[in-house]
């Protein structure tokens, strides 16, 4: 009996009832409740990997203190290079995190097993990071107050509002560059080597731990085209230097034009990841 | 009443653009076509509410991406695409819950979780209430035997536990469609019969219409009273086990083995009496 013996004049059914089922009550909160508690207990399974971040941290700090002490360093250089390895740590997170997270959901098969309780491919995206954008975010914290309780006066003239201006533009760019990454990484459903290049090019390029006047003329200018670079001058300049929001209006300037120009690019991108994943399904094996 | 209803489906893969597979090739060793690929040719399939139908066929022969297409994870490129009357693309809102897909792929679970929070996490995705929602997973979790290792992570746990936990995974929400992409692959003689007992118990209680994809004849032949075979993207040969064996043995080239030694007689008359050839 083949195919072609099926009974196909029989009418196409109409939407038959659905049976009932219990009532689903999900929001956008209980989602990333849902997966923010699934990261805690991966944090809470995993005590030896938190042990060697911390004791990483530490010793970091601890290098970079003594450096500022032994060496001619400029004026405040341990909140400098503290400061500088806080946003290059919310840059990596963002860089990685998202690449990877998409990488492994989507090589696992979990990506399918997520979209069938029909969310949003970008919502899953951004919550599959969350956690770890977080974890970033609480390590800058301890970075800052490492800068308080160690280097205190270099932040007596700290311009706050300013540089959460600065901050929070800055990881809106991040962001962007993170859910981009993300979705180049679902369409070639390899990680994304741009991201790689990017990072690493930030860490040498952006200033994280040198000024920038120590770089060569040619690299200096290429500077300009990372967003690490304007992010970290604007916090400097409102934390150490104490200037106030309207001097740092070519710093926010530069930001937004990123933004401006990451923003639409990373929603196209998620837009084709979102279409590619319709036509060639979420899962490689696919 | 047909549940799922396929009419001339096609799905060819798209190719990727030749430049950008070039460029993976030299920057990742990896091959991607630069051609379509034809995955499905004009399926037309039929699943009557409250059976089993099988989709055998040999790897590469179309199961898993219709099933993907039946689960609304994947656009057909023609064709019409029914489950309970609705497209399950641009109705996905509506079937929401109403299709549990098992997945293949046993690393679709977070291996550091355990169990019974691997299933607690699925589980809020799908917004189930809290209340029922403990209670559910652990008459889940019973029910497919896995209550004695809920607790420990899921990565300690062997390929068959995995394998029964998508399924509990895929009945969270009580589905009344359920789409199977060879669950017991990593499952021993002894789970599979308990797994075949589950099942179709619980088709019996819960009228659920299942599709269910196997590369093994014997087990089509046990568990599925009707049986679509499928080769090269097409469906070949349709109707009962006695119907496809022909072509089926043609297609896989060895003859079909005998019927697993270890199934419980019990469980062969039960199905026997439940899928009787009367019903076709």
């Amino acid at each position: 009996m083949t195919s072609s013996t099926h009974n196909l004049t029989e009418p196409a059914s109409a939407a038959l009832p659905l049976p009932q089922s219990a009532p689903a009550r999900r929001t956008t909160w209980t989602e990333i409740k849902t997966f923010l508690r699934m990261d805690a207990i991966e944090d809470w399974s995993t005590p030896n990997r938190q042990l060697q971040q911390a004791t990483l941290m530490t010793v970091v700090l601890i290098v970079l203190y003594a450096l500022s002490n032994m060496i001619a360093a400029p004026t405040h250089y341990f909140a400098f290079s503290v400061l500088g390895l806080a946003c290059m740590d919310v840059m990596a997170t963002t860089l990685a995190s998202f690449s990877l997270r998409a990488h492994s959901y989507q090589s696992s098969g979990r990506l399918e097993a997520i979209l069938m309780a029909h969310i949003p491919l970008w919502r899953v995206l951004a919550l599959a990071s969350l956690g770890d954008v977080l974890r970033s975010l609480s390590r800058g914290l301890i970075y800052l107050t490492a800068i308080a309780l160690l280097n205190g006066e270099a932040l007596t003239n700290a311009q706050w509002v300013a540089a959460s201006s600065v901050f929070a533009l800055g990881l809106l760019v991040l962001l962007s560059i993170g859910l981009l990454s993300a979705s180049v990484t679902i369409l070639l459903r390899r990680g994304d080597p741009l991201a790689w290049l990017l990072g690493l090019s930030s860490l040498l390029l952006s200033g994280v731990l040198y000024p920038l006047e120590h770089l060569p003329e040619g690299l200096g200018a290429l500077a300009g085209l990372l967003p690490l670079t304007p992010m970290l001058h604007g916090l400097r300049a409102a934390l150490l230097a104490g200037q106030p929001l309207d001097a740092l209006t070519p710093e926010l300037l530069h930001l937004s034009l990123f933004f401006a120009l990451l923003a639409p690019l990373s929603l196209v991108a998620l837009l084709r990841a979102t279409r590619s994943t319709l036509h060639h399904g979420a899962s490689p094996l696919s | 009443m047909a549940v799922i209803e396929l009419t001339n489906v096609h799905k060819t893969y798209p190719p990727m653009w030749g430049p950008l597979a070039w460029g993976i090739g030299v920057l990742f060793r990896e091959h991607r076509d630069t051609q379509p690929a034809a995955a499905l040719r004009g399926v037309d399939l039929r699943v009557q509410r409250g059976t089993l139908l099988g989709l055998l066929g040999p790897s590469g022969s179309g199961k898993s991406t219709l099933l993907r297409i039946v689960a609304g994870l994947l656009s057909p490129s023609d064709g019409d695409v029914c489950v309970l009357g609705r497209d399950p693309l641009s109705q996905r809102g509506a079937l929401l819950g109403q299709i549990g897909y098992v997945i293949r792929n046993g690393r679709s679970f977070y291996g550091h979780l355990s169990g019974y929070e691997n299933l607690r996490f699925f589980a809020g995705l799908h917004g189930i209430p809290q209340p029922s929602r403990h209670h559910l997973i652990l008459g889940l979790l019973r029910d497919l035997g896995l209550e004695s290792v809920a607790n420990q992570p899921q990565r300690s746990w062997s390929a068959g536990m995995t394998q029964r936990l998508a399924v509990a995974r895929a009945l969270l929400t009580s589905p009344s469609v359920l789409i199977m992409d060879e669950p017991t692959n990593g499952l021993d003689p002894d789970e599979r019969s308990d797994f075949y007992g589950f099942l179709l118990d619980h088709i019996e209680q819960h009228d659920v219409t299942v599709l269910y994809a196997t590369h093994d004849l014997n087990e089509a032949q046990f568990l599925c009273a009707r049986i679509a075979l499928m080769d090269r993207g097409q469906v070949v040969a349709q109707g009962n086990y006695f119907d496809v064996q022909r072509p089926a043995r043609a297609i896989f080239k060895r003859p079909a083995p005998p019927p697993p030694a270890s199934v419980d007689p019990g469980l062969a008359e039960y199905r026997k009496a439940r899928f009787s050839t009367s019903d076709w």
